[in-house]
């Protein structure tokens, strides 16, 4: 690895407004138990045929990927690799509904078809032309840090000068209802995700931040967690307390699969402001079973 | 730094672990029939089940009969657990070990039963509901077999299973661990069945990969495991390697989400990354466990593929084993890992299974002859999926 793990660029569609940081100053609030994205203008990114054929959450990750690929200046990314909980959920949904509903006889083709969870990173690649390093990880609430930790292994060994990293999940009424009958939100604000972030292995001119490490952890109780980050601090020249946890900003983003990404993407963008600390490290405690570390610093 | 493969299990329709699986294909018994768990109205589709119910499974696996769980996760188990005895696991447990599991279907079994309950008032089947996740099969996976200090899943439709594989490997290379398991587990489903049938790509018959009359695949199931591990650690623990898991290449092909170029421009990238990483040359490829899941379009384009690769008049010996074992989806990747391992460490090579009538664009023909032994020092496996999602892995002996 060169000189580092570096992100250029990030974007976001959200609950707040998209393609841009107004959460910052102007953050929407919610007092809703589910909200859905604010959809983009998707006629910058996409003709109105291509569009009417995907789901909304192909289009997000569309507009996200080229909107970084637009601030970073780089068009032909080396690898492309998405997280995601549950994927296509929509269109899965109206197979599964089909199937349930009206049997076996009468099913359509095109909602199987997007239905893979790698149908996000594929349409990437096919709407880039882009023959890359391509992988999807479906791994709960860890499934953006999975992709990451796969881009900053990749630049490790030196595979890679560019990486598309994404999180992307959608949150459609019925999914909603079915984790919020076994409590699975918590009171938590229930949202969609879709976050994109250009990495290099250079700064760049205007660089966001710098990824130092990632790590994940299954199991994991307290004592193996502080262990772990303790590690990475030694391995990194630095001592627990230059690293600093900020509040998390899912109260704004709310909750989804690949939350992470809206952590990772609000810290690099107060870091490149200079609004918070130096050096933060995001922790991610899923569920009781999951952990996800990543260290950012400033670059 | 060298990987090495020091454990592998499998499970698939030609029963569980690797002695049925080496007896099945030397005798060239396929486990393709008609179905016998899953309940279709598509009966008349002939399919690879693992010959075993799902109560059977659980009583193998070891899981108590009311305990929440997959049939993919049971297969799971099962070849997780031969792995890990074959790498002496328990008696040499290995420091902070990492499990990467591939699958898609993930708890669909389940859902695809209990979806409308789900969706009403009634609680009764509720239990289901985050069983439904993929990462929630790993963990079920995992859990049972014991301690893992990491786990992921991987999902790239049916080469998932591969580059769990590669992640698992590069998690060594990066020095992250010493050993990682990596693998895929995919039962059939009612979904996946009548996906594939929407696209017209199942066959009525027993496929027939590389065939002229070809005319689609037959589903399987099935679960694999790999045991990847440093040199360091595989002697620190005492454990023999068994062979190298000496190069990997991921490529996309970047042109349709279920049709492949048709060139095969994303498995000549994965092929060719591969033997780069391997160090290896095309000639010293000594047998290509190809991807051939016997459609139309697959095979044409693998096939040249692998003519673009090693050039046409020297493709090595090449087969699918899909015939044997159907197509098992998220779990192919290592599924035909662990039958290529069977293949390098026997010398022998796989029939390719109901072929007769050359295809008249390629320059060569699936192996098929009686004599199948052979020395062998590397071997290819493909695993392409949906999305153009294409890996290859090389595996090499010692």
């Amino acid at each position: 690895m060169g000189n580092g793990v570096y992100i250029q660029a990030a974007a976001q569609i959200s609950v707040q407004n998209p393609l841009c940081d107004d959460w910052l100053d102007n953050p929407i609030q919610y007092q809703v138990p589910y909200q859905r994205a604010i959809e983009a203008d998707y006629r910058q990114f996409l003709d109105p045929v291509a569009s009417r054929r995907m789901g909304r959450i192909l289009k997000r990750a569309i507009a996200t990927s080229m909107t970084v690929m637009a601030s970073s200046g780089i068009t032909n990314p080396e690898a492309i690799i998405v997280g995601t909980g549950l994927g296509c959920l929509e269109t899965t949904e109206k197979f599964l509904l089909a199937l349930v509903q009206e049997g076996e006889e009468f099913l359509q083709p095109t909602n199987f078809i997007n239905s893979t969870h790698n149908t996000i990173a594929s349409h990437i690649a096919v709407h880039l032309k882009c023959n890359a390093y391509n992988s999807t990880y479906v791994h709960l609430g860890v499934s953006f840090e999975s992709a990451l930790l796969d881009a900053f292994m990749q630049f490790q060994l030196g595979r890679i000068h560019s990486a598309l990293v994404e999180g992307h999940d959608e949150m459609i009424p019925n999914y909603f209802y079915i984790l919020d009958k076994v409590g699975y939100w918590e009171g938590k604000l229930a949202s969609e995700c879709a976050v994109s972030f250009m990495l290099c292995d250079e700064p760049g001119n205007n660089p966001m931040a710098r990824i130092r490490e990632v790590v994940l952890l299954h199991n994991a109780h307290e004592k193996r967690v502080e262990s772990a980050i303790n590690q990475v601090c030694e391995r990194l020249g630095t001592v627990r307390k230059d690293w600093i946890t900020p509040p998390s900003v899912r109260p704004l983003f709310g909750e989804t699969f690949t939350s992470q990404a809206f952590e990772m993407y609000a810290a690099a963008v107060k870091m490149q402001r200079g609004l918070i600390a130096d050096n933060i490290l995001l922790v991610n405690q899923y569920r009781g079973t999951e952990t996800s570390l990543i260290f950012l610093s400033k670059c | 730094m060298k990987v090495y493969v020091t454990g592998f299990g499998i499970i698939s329709a030609l029963g569980s672990g690797a002695g049925p699986t080496l007896h099945a294909l030397v005798n060239r018994q396929s486990g393709i029939g008609p179905l016998r768990w899953l309940e279709t109205m598509h009966s008349h589709l002939p399919c690879a089940e693992v010959p075993f119910s799902t109560r059977k499974l659980r009583d193998m696996a070891g899981v108590a009969q009311d305990k929440i769980i997959t049939r993919t996760a049971l297969m799971g188990i099962l070849a997780l657990r031969e792995a890990l005895e074959m790498a002496l696991w328990n008696e040499h447990k290995p420091l902070n070990p990492v499990l990467i599991s591939g699958t898609t279907v993930g708890g669909m079994e389940n859902s695809e039963r209990f979806f409308l309950d789900f969706l009403s008032p009634d609680t009764s089947h509720d239990q289901y509901i985050l069983a439904h996740d993929c990462g929630v099969c790993t963990q079920m996976i995992a859990d049972h077999a014991g301690h893992f200090d990491m786990l992921s899943t991987l999902s790239t439709a049916c080469s998932s299973a591969a580059n769990a594989l590669l992640l698992a490997a590069d998690m060594i290379r990066t020095g992250r661990t010493s050993v990682a398991v990596a693998g895929g587990s995919e039962c059939l489903s009612r979904f996946h069945l009548n996906g594939f049938n929407t696209l017209k790509i199942l066959d009525k018959d027993p496929c027939r990969p590389f065939d002229n009359t070809r005319a689609g695949l037959n589903l399987g199931e099935g679960a694999a495991y790999l045991v990847l591990e440093s040199e360091e650690s595989a002697k620190a623990r005492g454990v023999k390697p068994l062979c190298l898991l000496s190069g990997y290449g991921n490529a996309c092909d970047a042109y349709h989400q279920t049709a492949s170029s048709p060139e095969g421009d994303g498995a000549v990238l994965s092929m060719t990354k591969a033997l780069k990483e391997a160090g290896l040359t095309p000639g010293q490829i000594d047998y290509v466990n190809a991807h051939g899941t016997g459609t139309t379009n697959n095979d044409e384009s693998e096939g040249k593929a692998l003519m673009r690769v090693f050039g046409a008049d020297s493709v090595p010996p090449v087969s699918s084993t899909k015939a044997f074992t159907g197509h098992t989806t998220s779990a192919a990747g290592s599924v035909e890992s662990v039958i290529s391992i069977l293949a390098l460490l026997n010398n022998f090579l796989p029939a390719n299974l109901n072929y007769s009538n050359p295809m008249e664009m390629l320059s060569f023909r699936p192996v098929t002859n009686e004599k199948l032994s052979r020395p062998m020092s590397h071997v290819m496996t493909n695993s392409f999926g949906f999305g153009g999602n294409d890996t290859t892995c090389i595996f090499s002996k010692i």
